[in-house]
C-alpha cells in the first residue's frame, strides 16, 4: 500500500479550491511536518451494470429510465430479483451505492401488483427516516402511485398517527418505536400486520452490540405478531461493508438470508488524510499529544472559509458543544472569522425536535457552511452533497469511520476527509496500521441473542402483546416454556391453560429501553426564563446532573440547582463558571459463577459472572482549556450495581514474588497498564464500542468485563483471544513514542477517566516499564529488566486537550451500571 | 461455557424486581340467579331453548386494548329463565370466562343481542382470537334486534338506543338511576384499582335490565313486524356471522352505537 504525499502530482488542480488544493493548503498552513501521517486518494471507479434485469412493472421501469437510474448496477438487479422471488436478503455495499433502490423498487412493485400489500421500513434514527421518507415520497410521486406513506415516530402528530394506522401502506419508523408503540398496540395496526409483505431494515450494521441484541428480540416479537395476523414478511436489509453481513442478519431476524456483497456502483475521487496531532512538551517537562478537538477547532473554520461544505463528527455531545464553543471563542474580535463561525452550527440528540429540524433544513439549504455533529448524522443521510468531512477522534469502528467519510462526496464529486487521531491506544493503533481502514476485512457485527436480561424483558413485552405458549418456541427460542416458568415463579407472568399472561397491569415496553440505560427522562428547566431546554434520560442524568454539576447546552454553561426526583425535573441556572464537572467513582467486584478456567503464562484465567458495585463518591471541578482541578464537591447517591461477565487474569505466585523487589506501586501500576490496554485492544477485535467494556484491578487480579447486565459476549472473546490481545498490548507499548508512559499507552487520560486510583499508583513514575515487565511475565517471555531511571511519566491530571464535562467512557460506564438503580426504583 | 441459563435468568429477575408487590387479580364471584318471577309464563313459553341472550360490558370500545369485563347471558332452562353475569378483572380471568363462554355457546343455536353484530360479537371474536381460543360463533346464528328496529323505526324515533326502544315499544321507561353504559369502563377501572365491589352494582343492574328487555323485545318485534325468517332476510346478514364480523365487511357496514 502506498500513501501518496504529493497529491498535487496526481490530481488535476485546474479548479479553484478543489479538495486536493485545499488539502495542500491545509497541509502547509495548519499541519506540522509529521502530522499528516497518511494521505490516500481513492480513485474514481466505473459502474458495473446489470446484465440480468428484474421483471418490473412498466411504470416503475419507465420512471427509473426517465430518472437516469437505468440500467441498474449489478448488485441492485441481483437484490431485486431475489426479493421478487420472496427471499430475505442483505445488501452490503459501500456508502452511496444505491442500496435504497434495492428495497424501494421491489416493495413498490409488490404494491402495484397487490393492492393490499403493506411494508414497514426501519431506520436506526429519526433523522434518517426523515430523509428517506423525502426520497421515497419523491419516487412514489414520480412513478405516479397513490400510496399513503408516513413516518411514525415520537414526533408524529396525533392526527397523522391515526391515519397511518388506518390506511398507511408504507410505515417508516425506528426499532424503538416499533417496540414501545406499534407492537404493543398491534390491534390498532391490524391492516398493516394482516398484509405485511416486506420489512426493510436499513443500516443493519448499526444494530449490533446491546442495541442489536435488543432489536433481535423485537424482530422476533414482530414476526410473532405477523403470524397472528396471518402474514409472513420478507426481510430486506441494507448494511455497510462489514465482514459478516449474512451471519449478522440471520442472527438478527432468526431466518436464513441471501447475502449480496458485490458493489457495482461508481464512486468519485476521495482524499483521505490521517492527522496525528503532535506530541508536545508541557511546562512541567512532560510530553503528551495534543487533543484532536483542538485541531478540529482550527481546521473546520478553515475548510468552511475555503468554501468546502463540511461536517465534523465528534463522539460525545459535550465534545460537539465544546468544539463549537471554542470555534466561536477563537473567532471573537475578527469580523470575517465571526462570519464564518456564525455559519457553523452544532447538531446532536438532546435538542428539541424543532431546533433539530431547523438546523437540518439550513444545512440542506446551504445557509450553513458546516456542522459539528454527534454520530446522529452518521448514517444514510445525503446532507445535500457535502464536500468535506472531519472525524475528530476514532469514531469507534472502521465501519463508522467509512460511514462518516461517506457523508462527503455524494454524486461522485471529489471530496476530502480528515481523521484526526486522539491519544487513545485505539486511535494510535490505526495511525500505525492505516491499511486497516482501507483494506477489505473490516469488522464483525456482534449480537448476543441469549442474554437472559434482554431475552426475559422481551418475553414480558411479548406476553403483553399476545399470550405466550409453547407453539411460540420456533420464534422465541426452544427455552420459551422454561423461561416463562421462571418468570411465573418471579411473579411477572401467570399461566392459564398453557398460555402465559402478564401478571400485572403494566405496559412493559415502556420500561425496556433498547439503547439508553433508563426508562424515564429528566426534563431540564432553566430557572429565570423558566423554559425547558432539553431532556436527558434517567441514568445519564444521575451521573452527569447532581446538585453542583455543570450542564453545557449549546456552548453555554448552567449550574444544577435542584434535582427533583419525584417530578423528574432538573432545575438549572445559567452561569459563567469557567469549569466543568466530572464524577468520581469507586468500584468493588464480587465473583459469582465461574464459566471457564485456563492456565496462562505466569497467570491463571477465568471467565466468570461478577457483580460490580460502583459508588459515585463526589465530583471534581475542572477548568476549561487548562484542565486544572479547581475544586471538589460531594454527591450523595446510593451505589450502583452491575451483574455482568468478566475475563479475569489472576497473577501467579511466582510473578507476585518476582515483582516484590520493585515495590508494590510497580506491580499495581503495571497491572493497570495491562488492563487498560487490554480493554482498548479487545474493543478493536470485538468490533465493539470501547465504552462497552471496563476494567478493574483488585489485589492480584485484573478484571476486564462487559458493561452490560448479563454480558454481551465481549469478555468471552477476550478470554478466547487472550494471548493475541496480549501481543497487541505489547506492540502498542513498544511502539508508543512516549518516554515513561502516557495516555496513548498505559496511563488514564482524557478519555480514560476512571475510578479514583490510589495515590501510590497515580504517582508511580515508571508505569510503562512496569507494564512491559508484566507483559513479558504473562506472555512467557524472558524477564524484562525495567529501566527505573528513565524520565518520569507525565502527570495523570494533564492530558493536554480541552475535554467535555463528563467523558463518554465514564458516562456510558456509569449509565449502564446504574441500570440497576432504575430497575429497582421501578420495582 | 455459558453457565446455567435458568439460574442466570432467575437471578436477573430477582434483582431487578425484588421489591415488586404482587397484584392480586380482582376476583369477583359470578352473579347468577333465576329470574322466573320477572318473566311471565307466556313470554317464557315463546322463548326458544336454543337462543341465548347476550350483552357485554367492556373496559373500552376497542377490542385490541380492552377486556370483556362482564359477560351477561340469559337463557331458558326448562321452565325458568336463568341469568348469569361473569366478571373478569384481568386477562387471565378473562381467558377463563371466555373459555367457559365458548363451551356454553355450544349448547345454543342463536345469539340474541342488541347491536351484537356491530359490537358484542366482533369484540368477543377479537378477544377469543387474542387468547387463541377457537371461535364458537362460526356455526351459530346471530339475531341482532337492532337490525329490525332500525329498519322499521329509523327516522321515526330520535334514536334507536335500547332505552328508547323499551319506552316506545315496551312502554317501560328506564328509571333515573340507570347507569349510562358509557360509565361502566370507569367503574371497572375503579374496581380493578382496589375499589369496593359495590361500585359495579349499577353496572350489573344495567346489564341485567338490558338482557331482560331483549327477551320481551324479541317477542314484540316478532309479533309487530317480522318473523325470525324476515329478520334474517332483512339486511341479509343475520345468519352470516362470518361476513358480518370479518374486518373488511365490519368496517364498511359499521353501525352507530345502539
Amino acid at each position: 500500500m502506498v500513501f501518496d504525499l504529493n497529491l498535487l502530482n496526481t490530481t488535476r488542480g485546474n479548479r479553484r479550491n478543489s479538495p486536493a488544493e485545499i488539502l495542500e493548503g491545509v497541509r502547509s498552513r495548519l499541519a506540522g511536518d509529521d502530522e499528516l501521517v497518511a494521505l490516500r486518494t481513492l480513485e474514481p471507479r466505473e459502474a458495473i451494470e446489470a446484465d440480468e434485469v428484474p421483471q418490473l412493472d412498466p411504470r416503475l421501469l419507465e420512471h427509473l429510465q426517465s430518472k437516469g437510474i437505468w440500467p441498474l448496477y449489478s448488485h441492485q438487479a441481483q437484490a431485486m430479483n431475489s426479493v421478487l422471488q420472496g427471499k430475505n436478503i442483505v445488501v452490503a455495499s459501500s456508502t452511496a451505492s444505491g442500496k435504497t433502490l434495492c428495497s424501494t423498487v421491489p416493495v413498490l412493485d409488490s404494491m402495484i401488483r397487490d393492492a393490499g400489500a403493506h411494508a414497514l421500513f426501519l431506520y436506526p434514527t429519526k433523522a434518517l427516516s426523515q430523509d428517506q421518507h423525502r426520497h421515497l415520497r419523491e419516487f412514489i410521486d414520480g412513478v405516479g402511485l397513490a400510496l399513503e406513506t408516513g413516518i411514525y415516530d415520537g414526533d408524529t402528530e396525533p392526527v397523522l398517527r391515526k391515519s397511518l394506522r388506518r390506511s398507511g401502506r408504507i410505515i417508516l419508523t425506528n426499532p424503538d418505536m416499533l417496540h414501545t408503540a406499534i407492537l404493543p398496540n398491534h390491534g390498532g395496526w391490524a391492516a398493516l400486520f394482516s398484509n405485511l409483505r416486506h420489512v426493510v431494515i436499513d443500516e443493519v450494521h448499526t444494530l449490533r452490540g446491546i442495541f442489536g441484541s435488543h432489536v433481535a428480540c423485537v424482530l422476533r416479537r414482530l414476526r410473532r405478531i405477523c403470524r397472528h395476523y396471518g402474514s409472513d414478511p420478507v426481510f430486506i436489509a441494507a448494511s455497510a461493508t462489514i465482514a459478516n453481513p449474512g451471519e449478522h442478519v440471520e442472527k438478527l431476524i432468526g431466518q436464513p438470508v441471501q447475502t449480496i456483497e458485490e458493489d457495482g456502483a461508481p464512486r468519485g475521487r476521495k482524499h483521505i488524510a490521517l492527522w496525528n496531532p503532535p506530541v508536545i512538551r508541557r511546562d512541567d517537562g512532560t510530553k503528551s499529544r495534543r487533543g484532536p478537538a483542538s485541531v478540529a477547532v482550527r481546521l473546520l473554520p478553515e475548510l468552511v472559509r475555503r468554501g468546502l461544505r463540511t461536517i465534523c463528527f465528534a463522539r460525545t455531545r459535550n465534545r460537539v458543544e465544546l468544539i463549537l464553543r471554542y470555534i466561536r471563542e477563537r473567532a471573537r474580535g475578527a469580523i470575517d472569522r465571526e462570519q464564518i463561525a456564525s455559519r457553523i452550527e452544532a447538531y446532536r440528540g438532546g435538542y428539541l425536535p424543532s431546533e433539530r429540524r431547523r438546523i437540518e433544513s439550513q444545512l440542506f439549504g446551504g445557509d450553513l457552511g458546516g456542522v459539528v455533529s454527534t454520530s446522529a448524522l452518521e448514517v444514510g443521510i445525503d446532507v445535500g452533497g457535502l464536500d468535506g468531512c472531519i472525524v475528530v477522534g476514532w469514531p469507534g469502528s472502521v465501519c463508522s469511520f467509512l460511514q462518516q467519510a461517506g457523508r462527503a462526496g455524494r454524486s461522485q464529486e471529489e471530496s476530502l476527509v480528515f481523521l484526526i487521531a486522539g491519544q487513545d491506544p485505539i486511535d494510535q493503533w490505526f495511525i500505525r496500521h492505516p491499511e486497516a481502514l482501507f483494506g477489505s476485512s473490516p469488522e464483525n457485527a456482534v449480537i448476543e441473542t441469549e442474554n437472559p436480561y434482554i431475552v426475559a424483558r422481551h418475553l414480558i413485552c411479548g406476553a403483553y402483546e399476545l399470550p405466550i405458549c409453547a407453539a411460540d418456541s420456533d420464534l422465541l427460542g426452544p427455552q420459551v416454556v422454561a423461561m416463562c416458568t421462571v418468570l411465573q415463579e418471579e411473579d411477572r407472568l401467570r399461566e392459564e391453560a398453557g398460555s402465559w399472561y402478564l401478571s400485572g397491569d403494566e405496559y412493559p415496553a415502556a420500561q425496556v429501553p433498547l439503547r439508553t440505560a433508563s426508562e424515564d427522562n429528566f426534563t431540564i428547566l432553566e430557572i429565570g426564563p423558566d423554559r425547558i431546554i432539553g431532556e436527558l434520560d434517567y441514568v445519564a442524568a444521575m451521573v452527569s446532573l447532581y446538585e453542583g454539576a455543570i450542564y453545557i447546552h449549546r456552548t453555554e454553561t448552567f449550574i444544577v440547582e435542584e434535582m427533583d426526583h419525584i417530578n423528574f425535573l432538573v432545575k438549572i441556572r445559567r452561569t459563567d463558571t469557567g469549569y466543568y464537572t466530572q464524577a468520581l467513582t469507586k468500584k468493588r467486584i464480587t465473583v459469582g459463577e465461574v464459566w471457564a478456567t485456563k492456565e496462562g503464562d505466569g497467570s491463571s484465567l477465568r471467565l466468570a459472572e461478577v457483580e460490580v458495585r460502583t459508588r459515585i463518591t463526589g465530583f471534581k471541578k475542572v477548568r476549561f482549556h487548562s484542565v486544572e482541578n479547581v475544586g471538589y464537591g460531594d454527591v450523595d447517591l446510593p451505589p450502583l450495581e452491575l451483574d455482568t461477565v468478566s475475563h479475569e487474569i489472576r497473577l501467579g505466585a511466582a510473578t507476585l514474588r518476582a515483582a516484590d523487589r520493585f515495590g508494590t506501586g510497580f506491580l499495581r501500576s503495571g497491572m493497570h497498564g495491562v488492563a487498560r490496554l487490554f480493554r482498548d485492544l479487545l474493543a478493536i477485535r470485538a468490533m465493539c464500542d470501547p465504552h462497552d467494556l471496563d476494567h478493574h484491578v483488585e489485589a492480584d487480579v485484573m478484571h476486564i468485563y462487559d458493561l452490560y447486565p448479563g454480558g454481551i459476549g465481549y469478555s468471552e472473546l477476550g478470554y478466547e483471544k487472550h494471548r493475541q490481545i496480549l501481543e497487541d498490548v505489547l506492540e502498542a507499548l513498544v511502539e508508543c513514542e512516549c518516554d515513561a508512559g502516557c495516555p496513548s499507552c498505559v496511563l488514564p487520560g482524557s478519555s480514560r477517566v476512571e475510578s479514583a486510583l490510589e495515590k501510590e499508583v497515580m504517582e508511580y513514575p515508571y508505569p510503562k516499564e512496569a507494564t512491559r515487565w508484566l507483559i513479558h511475565r504473562i506472555t512467557g517471555r524472558e524477564e524484562y529488566e525495567p529501566d527505573l531511571s528513565a524520565v518520569k511519566a507525565i502527570e495523570v491530571e494533564s492530558p493536554g486537550a480541552p475535554e467535555p464535562t463528563l467523558d463518554a467512557r465514564t458516562e456510558r460506564k456509569i449509565r449502564k451500571v446504574a441500570r440497576w438503580k432504575s430497575g429497582r426504583r421501578n420495582g | 461455557m455459558r453457565g446455567d441459563f435458568q439460574s442466570r435468568l432467575r437471578r436477573s429477575l430477582r434483582r431487578r424486581d425484588s421489591a415488586r408487590a404482587s397484584i392480586d387479580p380482582t376476583e369477583v364471584e359470578d352473579f347468577d340467579q333465576r329470574v322466573a318471577d320477572e318473566i311471565d309464563a307466556e313470554l317464557l313459553e315463546e322463548t326458544p331453548e336454543d337462543a341465548i341472550f347476550l350483552d357485554l360490558e367492556t373496559t373500552g370500545l376497542r377490542a385490541d386494548r380492552s377486556l370483556t369485563a362482564l359477560i351477561g347471558i340469559l337463557y331458558r332452562e326448562n321452565d325458568s329463565m336463568r341469568l348469569e353475569q361473569w366478571y373478569s378483572g384481568d386477562v387471565v380471568a378473562e381467558r377463563r370466562q371466555l373459555q367457559r363462554l365458548q363451551q356454553y355457546l355450544g349448547r345454543f343455536r342463536t345469539i340474541v343481542s342488541y347491536n351484537g353484530n356491530g359490537f358484542d360479537v366482533p369484540f368477543l371474536r377479537t378477544r377469543w382470537r387474542w387468547h387463541r381460543i377457537a371461535d364458537p360463533t362460526v356455526s351459530m346464528e346471530s339475531l341482532d334486534l337492532l337490525v329490525p328496529v332500525r329498519k322499521k323505526y329509523r327516522g321515526r324515533w330520535s334514536d334507536c338506543r335500547l332505552a328508547t326502544v323499551e319506552r316506545e315499544l315496551l312502554g317501560l321507561p328506564r328509571c333515573a338511576q340507570d347507569l349510562p353504559g358509557s360509565e361502566a369502563p370507569l367503574r371497572f377501572q375503579d374496581l380493578r384499582e382496589g375499589g369496593p365491589v359495590s361500585l359495579i352494582e349499577p353496572v350489573l343492574l344495567h346489564n341485567r335490565r338490558d338482557l331482560m328487555s331483549l327477551v320481551a323485545l324479541r317477542k314484540v318485534l316478532l309479533g309487530v313486524t317480522i318473523t325470525d325468517q324476515e329478520a334474517a332476510a332483512s339486511g341479509g346478514q343475520r345468519h352470516d356471522l362470518e361476513a358480518v364480523c370479518s374486518p373488511a365487511r365490519n368496517r364498511s357496514s359499521k353501525q352507530e352505537p345502539s
